[in-house]
């Protein structure tokens, strides 16, 4: 990604439309329109967004009224006001922000390692392979599984992300739906799906990081909806 | 006004007024609108209605009609213009009508329209004829 020079709308001007692009957006006026950018989204504190917003990053100190899904991370910053639906990899908010919305973290990687270390890991391969970490409706936008083979073996013990076995990672759910004739539905699947509705995103990013974390493996299957934000995201290393 | 020389932030058209950057990147569909001095570098498919000074990149790509109180173009507009001051610098590229109490157009400017100018009472009429 090259780097391309920072925008800013300052406070006073107001855009009533849609902006999209690359690189970096800071907003101290307003925007009543969707926001799309390949860079970092500030919304300051005197700036507005009345629309959906996405981006690498979000950072709100001011007001925000739509969702916002960041690749990686949204911070709402102590003043912030927010009225939608945030979703990141990463979602934090000091004291003093006031969101009304769901916060859709994707923690099915922690969860995963949480269960591993409480369960030795025998839980998990039921776990895994039922799609128990699934949020429900939530394979509409999810990748086809190419016919992956989901009987491999799980080497249980490692924990890191690459050495993930493809069946741990959560699978969409057309696929599960296979599995769970053959893998009776362990009881702890039902109280996981309430946990994974709560915390998980839909896009399953961990999967996704996993897959980006893996050069040697097999190349990431299509998914029509975020495939370009995955392409940008992989050249382009997170940072922290 | 203010006591000397603390207005180092603020632009020379106005006092209190922002400035902003809309960079190469960016692309704008929709009407770009308030009281601030803008900088434009990308696109702006739409409508430019602004308070402040509106300077225009090289590269920059305006579809639509602007008005604002000063209008400094080295990029491309199609569509009409309205400012109190109009200045096309070269390399700008320019289709529609002009209308401005005062415009300059620099050599290697480009400008496929009608001018339309002010002439403001009280004010030579001769300004208008250049």
């Amino acid at each position: 990604m090259k780097a391309s020079a920072g925008s800013r709308l300052p406070r006073g001007a107001v855009i009533e439309g849609a902006l999209r692009g690359s690189g970096d957006l800071r907003v101290a006026g307003e925007v009543l329109g969707p926001i799309e950018i390949e860079g970092h989204l500030v919304i300051e504190a005197t700036g507005l967004v009345r629309g959906e917003v996405r981006a690498r990053t979000i950072t709100i100190a001011g007001t925000l009224e739509g969702d916002a899904n960041a690749v990686e991370l949204v911070r709402l910053e102590a003043g912030a006001r927010m009225t939608g639906d945030a979703r990141a990899d990463r979602v934090s908010a000091a004291e003093g922000a006031r969101l009304r919305g769901r916060i859709r973290t994707s923690q099915e990687r922690a969860q995963l390692e949480r269960m591993r270390r409480t369960t030795g890991g025998t839980l998990l391969a039921p776990f895994s392979s039922s799609g128990a970490l699934r949020a429900p409706g939530s394979a509409s936008s999810d990748e086809p599984t190419r016919g992956e083979p989901t009987r491999d073996e799980p080497t249980r013990d490692e924990p890191t992300r690459a050495a993930l076995p493809r069946e741990e990672r959560p699978t969409p759910r057309a696929a599960p739906r296979r599995a769970t004739s053959e893998l009776a539905a362990s009881p702890a699947r039902t109280i996981d799906v309430e946990a994974a509705e709560r915390d998980t995103s839909p896009m399953s990013r961990p999967a996704r990081a996993a897959r980006a974390s893996t050069p040697e493996g097999p190349p990431p299957p299509f998914m029509p909806a975020i495939g370009k934000r995955r392409a940008r995201r992989r050249d382009a290393e997170p940072t922290p | 006004m203010d006591p000397d020389s603390t207005n180092e932030r603020a632009p020379q058209t106005s006092g209190a007024r922002d400035a902003g950057v809309l960079g190469a990147g960016l692309s704008i569909e929709g009407l770009l609108r308030g009281d601030a001095d803008l900088r434009l570098e990308g696109t702006l498919r739409g409508e430019v209605a602004l308070d402040g000074a509106l300077t225009l990149g090289p590269d920059a790509q305006l579809l639509g009609p602007a008005r604002a109180r000063r209008l400094e173009v080295s990029g491309e507009i199609h569509g009409n213009l309205r400012a109190a001051h109009v200045i096309l610098r070269a390399g700008a590229w320019v289709t529609g009508d002009v209308h401005a109490e005062s415009i300059s157009i620099d050599d290697g400017a480009t400008l496929e329209g009608l001018v339309e100018m002010d002439l403001a009472p009280g004010r030579p009429t001769s300004g208008g004829s250049r």
